[in-house]
């Protein structure tokens, strides 16, 4: 006989205090009780009494006697008394089945994942009936889709709903949940089985094997060759060439010679033939140039066991330099101004041309407004002030430029103090504004944020290519930083790679500011990351494209690849292997709890019965004989 | 403003009813008989000879204008048989009673206020006599139902007090009320003496009795079980008995006998005895068991 809800510490505490409170009520109840009455005459002599009071103690004890029982029949209802041995009670068995990304390979006629489930059915139904199961997915993460059940049912559906995912096994974690699940669940503890290809991330200690192992394994071949990861670059200088560089991995055990392809928006590059060494990597380079976005794809033949790793698509954005708009009337002056960063290309327009059908990506208005405002970005030198995008607070005929704003982008590197400028417009700032210059009083160079209905756009109050700043080397950094603020795309440095879900490692730059980085998913969620020895960690257990911005630089990681793990993991000599033997017990320890109950109700209905109604009914029965020998008071007057 | 003792509906009701006695009092006449001795009244009864010391109110001015000769009228004097009342004020009056019902003294006052006021309407006078261990101060009630507010106040303001000793009220009410009249006794007849005894002296005086015997659910028929230790609310007494059904029995027999021995005591000195508990209502008492012994 055995306790399951409670210790037997506990039952016999619960027992002690509910059976003193009862033999206390009890006490209480039979206690004498007090009363005044208007006479003693009527009592009978004291002698009767003590006759009946012995009488009484000879019959009460068996009230406390039955409210006792039933109170101890009742609590060890609730602590679901068993009849039997505790080995006939169920044990509780974890069940890992390998998710991970070789559980896609192939199997015979089906997957890895079809061998594992088969296997682990056939361990479920050698289990004896009581035995409970717990079943989990193992993959990168240990996730468990069952609870510890007896339920054939629920056990087998959670099995069948088990679907492969992309990530590496993490078999150490994974045991390590399967022990903790055990020790939780309190009960006796079965095997541990895995069920799997056996290939992890990393290797395993000894020490992480649990001694109630079990091992099942499919049957499947590992000799594969995949792709680790495929890389895009666009060339600092010129933003059309892009160099791209793909990563292969032979898993197996013997060397394998296999043929690359690759091709970027339908144009195949030429094959080539990559002989391998056993777990060796190594890359294949491709350079191109083009201005048009594209997808660009790689793919390793012969197909092997595992096909998800085999071809690898990227999708590279347009590129090339930013088109600008510059409606002037001294095209001659400005355009040394903006040819002189290769990054964009400026195409010169008389005022009078506004607008025109053929539109840059950012438009500059030198010197004039025009009725309607751009629905581009745009840089407005020295407008009207009746014109201007913002409005003009006064007019400042000797101003001398006090501060440049280095701490923000678009003030960086401009240093010209103390500048005089004959003709200036204060503008008048707005909360969200960035002020780029200030005179005392106030800015007069102004970048606006995009709201709504108007795109971004920058403001310069005075003629930049008039007076003391035309020789200096200000000007020419105002106007490149002011272009990057209204059209950043087009300045970033862009790196694009393909690689495995999972963890991802981006190296960077010794300049790169950790508080500068972002990094955020295609819904522009953020992720958490971490920046270790000048390396940036992050982790995705499914198959996502990051975007990691830094700065003026932008790195796309199409993490789509399965991780596929490269350790074999051999099985200690001492785990058990292979579906264990029917073992027969097809019973578990009989649940007395039922008939506890019931007895225990019974011994109170009982002690009710004989002690509580019966004398509650003999009272009434006493008072309403007495009232009916009352004597008639007619009778008396007659 | 105090709760009356006995509400309007209930005194209107009452009118109809009225005291009896039975017995004949020598120098009175008790039931409906009229008195034939002449004295101060409204009835007209004869004429005599006019003596000197007569009073000349009386003369009888209308024959003297006639015969020359003066006349006395004499009227029938109406003798009234005094109505005494003795309420028991004692302790016990307080106890014996059932949660739910109202206390013995309470129901005994309650009781005693429309006895009066049944009195009053009938123009009789009512004597409200309190005792305890010894007679307390009376009250008369007299001049009809519009003195019934004094009578009531009196009654609101007795409290219950001392203990029962019936041969020392027998004693005294003998000796202060010579008159023989109807002595109405309210009272739960619970003496730690022998009440029978001067009871009996009362009725030997030749005084018409009623007794009204009051008792609480719990003086008759005590509730509970088990072990218990009883005080006697007038001497404090203790007593331990354990109490089952068999000595409930026994003691609810005891009781009944007691009220026997008082109704036969009551009947064999030609007065009546009502006995009842209190849980009857008021009302129900008064047009039930009451009103038979008197006989309406």
């Amino acid at each position: 006989m055995f306790f399951l809800n409670l210790t037997a510490g506990e039952f016999f505490t619960l027992l002690g205090v509910v059976g003193g409170l009862v033999t206390a009520l009890y006490l209480l109840d039979k206690s004498k009780r007090k009363k005044v009455v208007s006479t003693l005459r009527f009592w009978t002599p004291a002698r009767s009494a003590e006759e009946l009071q012995s009488r009484r103690r000879m019959r009460e004890p068996w009230s406390l006697i039955l409210q006792l029982l039933g109170l101890a029949l009742l609590l060890l209802a609730i602590a679901q008394l068993q009849w039997g041995s505790k080995l006939w009670r169920g044990k509780d068995h974890v069940l890992l089945i390998d998710t991970s990304a070789w559980s896609a390979g192939r199997s015979g006629d089906g997957t890895v994942l079809d061998a594992e489930k088969r296997l682990a059915r056939q361990y479920v139904q050698a289990l004896p009936a009581s035995d409970r199961v717990m079943v989990v997915r193992v993959d990168a993460l240990a996730t468990p889709v069952s609870p510890f059940t007896s339920s054939r049912r629920q056990i087998m559906s959670a099995i069948q709903e088990t679907v492969s995912q992309t990530s590496a096994l993490n078999l150490e974690q994974a045991f390590s949940f399967a022990t903790q699940a055990q020790n939780w669940a309190d009960g006796v503890r079965g095997e541990i089985v895995y069920t799997g290809a056996r290939m992890t991330a990393g290797e395993i200690t000894d020490a992480g094997v649990p001694a109630n192992l079990r091992v099942l394994t499919p049957e499947l071949s590992r000799e594969h060759v995949g792709i680790r990861r495929l890389a895009a670059k666009r060339d600092q200088q010129e933003s059309n060439s892009w160099d791209a560089t793909v990563t292969l991995k032979n898993f197996g055990v013997t060397s394998h010679v296999v043929r690359l392809e690759a091709q970027f928006a339908g144009t195949h590059f030429s094959p080539r033939s990559i002989e391998l060494a056993p777990h060796q990597e190594a890359s294949a380079e491709y350079s191109f140039v083009t201005s048009t976005a594209g997808e660009l794809t790689a793919s390793v033949a012969p197909a092997d066991v595992l096909s998800t790793d085999q071809d690898v698509h990227l999708r590279l954005p347009k590129s090339g330099p930013l088109q600008v708009d510059v409606y002037t009337k001294r095209p001659q002056e400005l355009r040394p101004l903006l040819e002189a960063n290769h990054r964009l290309v400026a195409h010169f327009f008389d005022p009078s041309q506004y607008p025109t059908p053929q539109q840059g990506e950012v438009v500059v208005l030198d010197g004039f407004a025009p009725r309607s405002r751009p629905t581009l970005p745009s840089l407005w030198i020295d407008p009207p002030r009746e014109g201007s995008p913002v409005a003009v607070k006064g007019l400042d005929y000797d101003a001398v430029i006090k501060t440049w704003h280095n701490e923000t982008m678009l003030g960086a590197g401009l240093h010209a103090r103390e500048a005089h400028i004959a003709n200036a417009k204060i503008f008048e700032a707005l909360d969200g504004d960035t002020p780029v210059a200030n005179t005392s009083a106030g800015p007069i160079v102004l970048a606006r944020n995009a709201t709504g209905t108007h795109p971004k756009l920058a403001v310069i109050g005075f003629d930049p290519l008039q007076g003391q700043l035309k020789f200096e080397v200000t000007t020419p950094i105002l106007f490149a930083n002011l272009m990057r603020w209204l059209s950043p795309e087009s300045f970033r440095t862009l790196d694009l790679s393909a690689g495995g879900v999972g963890t991802a490692t981006v190296p960077l730059d010794p300049k790169e500011r950790t508080e500068q980085i972002r990094v955020v998913n295609d819904n522009g969620a953020s992720l958490p990351f971490t920046v270790r020895a000048g390396a940036l960690e992050l982790f995705t257990a499914e198959p996502n494209i990051l975007h990691v911005y830094s700065a003026d630089r932008e790195r796309v990681l199409s993490l789509t690849l399965p991780e596929v793990g490269d350790f074999e993991w051999k099985t200690p000599p001492d785990a058990a292997q292979g579906i264990p033997r029917s073992s027969g017990i097809s019973g578990g320890p009989v649940d007395l709890w039922k008939w506890l109950a019931v007895t225990g109700l019974a011994c109170l209905l009982a002690e009710w019965i004989m002690f509580g109604r019966q004398m509650r009914a003999r009272t009434l029965a006493a008072k309403s004989k007495a009232a009916a020998a009352q004597p008639e008071p007619e009778l008396a007057a007659k | 403003m105090a709760e009356p003792l006995v509400d309007r509906g209930f005194l209107e009701r009452l009118e109809r009813l009225t005291l009896h006695w039975q017995k004949s009092f020598n120098g009175l006449v008790g039931g409906h008989n009229l008195s034939r001795f002449a004295g101060p009244g409204q009835e007209f009864l004869d004429h005599r000879n006019f003596h000197q010391g007569d009073d000349l109110r009386a003369v009888n001015w209308r024959a003297f204008m006639r015969f020359e000769k003066l006349f006395l009228k004499m009227f029938q004097v109406e003798p009234r048989v005094p109505v005494r009342l003795l309420v028991d004020v004692s302790v016990s009056m307080t106890a014996g009673h059932a949660p739910k019902d109202l206390n013995k003294f309470d129901y005994a006052r309650k009781l005693a206020a429309a006895l009066v006021y049944v009195g009053l309407v009938r123009l009789d006078s009512i004597l409200l006599q309190p005792f305890s261990s010894r007679l307390l101060d009376p009250f008369l009630a007299s001049g009809g139902r519009h003195r019934f507010q004094p009578a009531e106040n009196f009654l609101r303001g007795l409290t219950p007090d001392g203990k029962t000793n019936y041969l020392e009220t027998a004693r005294q009410f003998l000796s202060e009320y010579p008159q023989r009249g109807l002595v109405i006794f309210i009272s739960d007849f619970l003496d730690d003496g022998d009440c029978f005894k001067p009871l009996q002296y009362i009725a030997d005086f030749g005084h018409e009795v009623l007794f009204i015997q009051l008792w609480g659910e719990e003086d008759r028929t005590p509730s509970g079980q088990g072990e218990m230790e009883l005080t006697d609310i007038e001497s404090g007494t203790l007593l331990k008995i354990a109490l089952d059904e068999s000595a409930r029995e026994s003691y609810t027999a005891a009781f009944d006998e007691h009220s026997a021995a008082l109704r036969k005591l009551a009947i064999r000195n030609g007065g009546r005895y009502a006995g009842f508990s209190t849980s009857i209502p008021l009302e129900d008492a008064m047009f039930g068991p009451l009103m038979m012994v008197q006989g309406g």
